[in-house]
């Protein structure tokens, strides 16, 4: 562990722009109008793992998930658990990474080659998660600022140009509750909400002095950017309603485009590019950095930071390999029981809730 | 890792061709003997014998260095009063009549007794007299500094509209006594030190006891201490030398020329180190903020002065990522540019045989070059350059079909931006940054100019000057200090000065927790 | 040197588990490992740059600090 502390503050910040970098994706669209709930429903799920996650940290404040695996299963299970673990961020911050590129691909540079782009935000990453995990918290409450006002001001121009039809919302329950809850559950609930698993890797880092207050950073920042998220697809969905929403990759982007004011202010891609960048960044980065200090603690490296580079190297290299295709990546991600399966309900569901079960006998 | 570059640096030492004996003699023939073998009998230091007393007459000299010394107080208040001198010494050796004027006749302010080699030559060489006399084995150092000295003008950089028109001077107690004017408090302290081998440069710092950090205060000292060099020509030699990070585009200690900031700085807890013989003064901590304020703020009304700052950060955005931004759109995102606008661009650009990264750093390099010329020559030609620069090259260049007129607008609001940012250190930080944007652009657009601004955010958050983090109040986040930063709030709805500069609000420590999450 | 060795290790078990879910989507095995190596069989020569500057910067540190043990 390297000696960094972040704050309660950095903390909500890393976790909000953790979650919002999904803000661009068609969320839950399967669920159709009601994607919005799906999302929060999902949401709820999420904030139920958190609490897992974070009871499991309770038990153990000081040390590494990555060393009480150890502990609670024993030295042998724990170590060849704790390195699925790491593959599985390693994979992650793969996929992350893959789609940020074909999402760039497709927004603006249908000419340059994949791996350009992809190698391009691993240089910068690399760069900045070297620095530790108190510079990534401050770069993050740079850049939530930036956000922000990005939110603030889009918002606003969608409310001033009148795109918001709320009939485009109704009928709401069209798809029926059970295919919602199948969606909150099969693909929201994973997507933004189970992916903080990583944060069992920097929870150690909080410089807390009661750890009732980390839970009500994390439960804070879950609610509000489940909210945010819902908020937004609710808004896609009554600017263009629910049959383009459901077509298009982005929807927030055809939203963005939707915006035109006084036949000057139009085409604000760029809006959504510097979302995009932004919760790449750091989506990618603290997945980085989750799955660096988790292999430093395993392999007993001193120096994380020269970890850093190597990862993000076959990183890069695994995110061109994981699939061939665009489609192909999205059906392995969302449609495919094969990977659901092997990495998101295993590795974000059971394991936690089984260690903790394992940690609650043992500490009893 | 070379070893060759080792061997080269150990030779460098030792100027000095033999030692200096250590303390002085009592005989003052081999007294000035030594001291003319060792200055090399350069014809400025002076040496007046005379001869004080009566029956016996004892024999005497006064030694100073002539341009350095105020010689007006040597004539009236050294030899003058020596000549005059007509007791009786009896049959007291020099050692007692050395003490007997230094207490009762000479008519200086500071007089002081000395017995070694070194520190007499240290005074004798900083504008002091020395008093030798025979039979005594100590010497006299009267405070006789003077010479010529630039008077106190208006700042050259810096220059505000409103506020003291006073700026500093070579002379670093004429620079340490106009703060002293401001700050009228016995806890403005100043401890002094010299730097550099040969020239042996006199550096002070000034904190205000209480308000500056101690932990503050010991680094500055600890760093100034550690600075093992031969000479010390500027502040920026300091500056260099206790810097956290050298490499980095961006400064992190602050200079400046003006009273009024040192004193505004030493009272927000900040530490000013005064060099002997430049105008400039650097202040330690430095914070990014601050090199985005001017005197100005604080002296007119909160709105102008916050939408004053407001403007600066934009106009720093501008010197930085204006050409990168145009580069981008043009090559990347036509799109983003509305339609009536690009249909005009691209009939300019109909013509230039150039792609726009081309354009973009041919014209920068220009601005450039014709910047660095217009600096250095004196004033008459300068018109000349801009004319020559202004007309001949911008005109010329569009009509000739080499550069677009957009791109000719943007690099000229481009420069005007640059000169436009208050302090020039981050200004010229910006300009340098600015064609790696450029190159970033050209090669993948946005994506490249967010990607080269990430890792600069990433390197400013990384950054920490004397332990203070570069980028607060904004990474670390802390609300309680906004109110002097991009904004500045009322002067009556600002409590205390801002407490930025103490560690203990910053981050780390435990108590700033419980407040940082209400936001 | 121990950082290579677990960043190939983790890289190979990483790839495995792309061609293996190759494999379990319905792809026979050479098709499924000629899937995964696809995207490195055609470069262009300015990714193909960027590819050697990256794994230049891989071998960097190792190196450099093996030769500063040598030394010592």
């Amino acid at each position: 562990m390297e000696k960094a502390q972040i704050n309660l503050y950095q903390l909500f910040v890393l976790l909000v722009l953790f979650e919002l970098s999904t803000i661009l994706a068609p969320l839950g669209i399967a669920a159709k109008q009601a994607a919005w709930l799906s999302i929060l429903i999902g949401m709820i799920g999420g904030l139920v793992l958190f609490l897992v996650y974070y009871r499991l940290y309770c038990y153990y404040p000081d040390v590494m998930p990555t060393e009480y695996m150890q502990i609670l299963l024993g030295r042998f299970l724990g170590s060849v658990l704790a390195f699925l673990y790491i593959l599985y961020f390693l994979y992650l911050a793969a996929r992350v990474l893959r789609n940020f590129g074909e999402m760039l691909l497709i927004l603006a540079y249908p000419v340059t080659p994949l791996f350009i782009l992809n190698a391009g935000l691993v240089v910068v990453t690399v760069y900045t998660v070297r620095k530790g995990i108190e510079v990534l918290a401050r770069t993050g409450e740079l850049f939530a600022i930036v956000i922000f006002f990005l939110a603030a001001s889009s918002l606003l121009l969608i409310v001033l140009t009148g795109l918001i039809k709320v009939t485009n919302l109704q009928p709401m329950m069209e798809v029926g509750m059970g295919k919602i809850l199948e969606t909150a559950f099969s693909e929201t609930l994973m997507i933004p909400f189970g992916e903080l698993i990583v944060f069992t890797m920097i929870f150690p880092y909080v410089n807390v002095n009661h750890s009732k207050k980390l839970r009500k950073a994390g439960l804070m920042a879950i609610g509000f950017s489940g909210i945010v998220l819902a908020f937004t697809m609710a808004i896609n969905i009554s600017v263009m309603g629910v049959s383009i929403v459901s077509r298009s990759p982005f929807p927030l982007l055809s939203t963005i485009r939707s915006i035109e004011i006084a036949g000057f202010l139009e085409r604000l891609d760029v809006y959504f590019m510097m979302v995009l960048i932004i919760g790449g960044f750091f989506k990618f980065s603290i997945i980085l950095y989750g799955a660096a200090t988790g292999t430093a603690d395993l392999f007993k490296i001193k120096e994380t930071s020269r970890l850093i580079y190597p990862l993000g190297f076959i990183v890069l290299m695994f995110s061109l390999a994981m699939a061939s295709s665009y489609p192909e990546h999205t059906y392995k991600i969302l449609h495919s029981d094969a990977v659901l399966f092997t990495t998101s309900i295993p590795f974000l569901v059971v394991i936690p809730i089984m260690l903790l079960v394992i940690a609650f006998f043992k500490n009893r | 890792m070379f070893s060759f570059f080792e061997h080269s640096k150990k030779t460098s030492k030792n100027y000095s061709p033999e030692p200096l004996p250590k303390t002085i003699k009592s005989s003052l023939s081999d007294n000035l003997a030594l001291l003319k073998q060792k200055t090399g009998k350069s014809p400025d230091i002076i040496i007046r014998s005379l001869k004080i007393g009566n029956q016996p007459k004892v024999k005497a000299a006064v030694v100073y260095v002539s341009g350095i010394v105020d010689t007006q107080t040597i004539n009236e208040f050294l030899i003058e009063v020596l000549i005059n001198y007509k007791e009786k010494p009896g049959n007291e050796a020099g050692q007692e009549l050395i003490e007997k004027i230094a207490e009762e006749v000479v008519s200086v302010g500071s007089i002081k007794t000395e017995t070694e080699w070194s520190s007499l030559f240290e005074s004798l060489l900083s504008g002091n007299a020395l008093i030798f006399i025979d039979g005594a084995a100590k010497a006299l150092t009267a405070g006789t500094k003077g010479g010529e000295k630039r008077a106190i003008q208006e700042p050259s950089t810096q220059s505000t509209v409103r506020g003291s028109r006073e700026g500093f001077t070579e002379s670093m107690e004429t620079n340490m006594a106009m703060v002293r004017r401001i700050i009228k408090n016995p806890n403005l302290w100043i401890e002094s030190i010299k730097i550099g081998n040969q020239t042996r440069t006199d550096v002070s710092i000034m904190y205000i006891n209480g308000s500056a950090e101690s932990a503050v205060i010991e680094e500055v000292k600890k760093r100034l201490k550690k600075i093992k060099i031969d000479s010390i020509l500027e502040s920026g030699y300091i500056e260099q030398l206790i810097e956290d990070q050298t490499m980095s585009p961006f400064p992190t200690l602050y200079y400046t020329e003006r009273p009024d900031i040192v004193a505004g700085n030493l009272l927000e807890g900040r530490v000013a180190v005064f060099i002997n013989g430049t105008p400039f003064t650097l202040l330690a901590p430095a914070v990014f903020v601050q090199f985005f304020q001017a005197s100005d703020d604080y002296y007119t009304r909160f709105d102008i002065a916050t939408a004053t700052r407001f403007l600066r950060a934009f106009i720093f955005l501008i010197s930085l990522l204006g050409p990168a931004t145009f580069v981008a759109a043009i090559t990347y995102h036509h799109e983003m540019i509305p339609t009536t606008l690009l249909i005009v661009i691209a009939a300019q650009r109909e013509s230039v045989p150039f792609p726009a990264i081309f354009e973009a750093l041919i014209m920068e390099v220009t601005f450039e070059i014709l910047r660095e010329a217009g600096l250095r020559l004196p004033k008459a030609i300068g018109s000349t350059v801009s004319i020559v620069g202004g007309l001949v090259v911008g005109q010329a260049a569009v009509q000739a079909g080499i550069v677009s007129p957009t791109m000719l607008i943007i690099v000229a609001i481009t420069a005007i931006a640059s000169f436009a940012t208050p302090s020039f250190a981050v200004a010229i930080s910006a300009r340098l940054l600015r064609f790696a944007f450029m190159i970033c652009a050209a090669s993948l657009g946005f994506y490249g100019i967010m990607l080269a601004l990430f890792m600069m955010v990433a390197h400013l958050c990384s950054l920490r000057s004397f332990g203070i983090p570069y980028m607060a109040p904004f990474a670390p986040f802390m609300p309680g200090n906004l109110g002097d930063t991009l904004v500045r709030i009322p002067w009556w709805s600002m409590k205390k000065k801002t407490q930025l500069m103490n560690h203990k609000n910053i981050q780390e420590s435990k108590n700033k927790k419980s407040q940082s999450l209400k936001t | 040197m121990k950082i290579l060795w677990i960043a190939a290790l983790l890289l190979g078990l990483l790839l495995s588990y792309a061609v293996g879910l190759n494999y379990v989507l319905g792809f026979n095995l050479n098709k499924s490992l000629a899937k995964t190596m696809n995207p490195f069989r055609v470069m262009e020569i300015a990714e193909f740059i960027v590819f050697l500057v990256l794994i230049f910067f891989l071998f960097l540190n190792p190196v450099r600090t093996f030769f500063k043990k040598e030394k010592k």
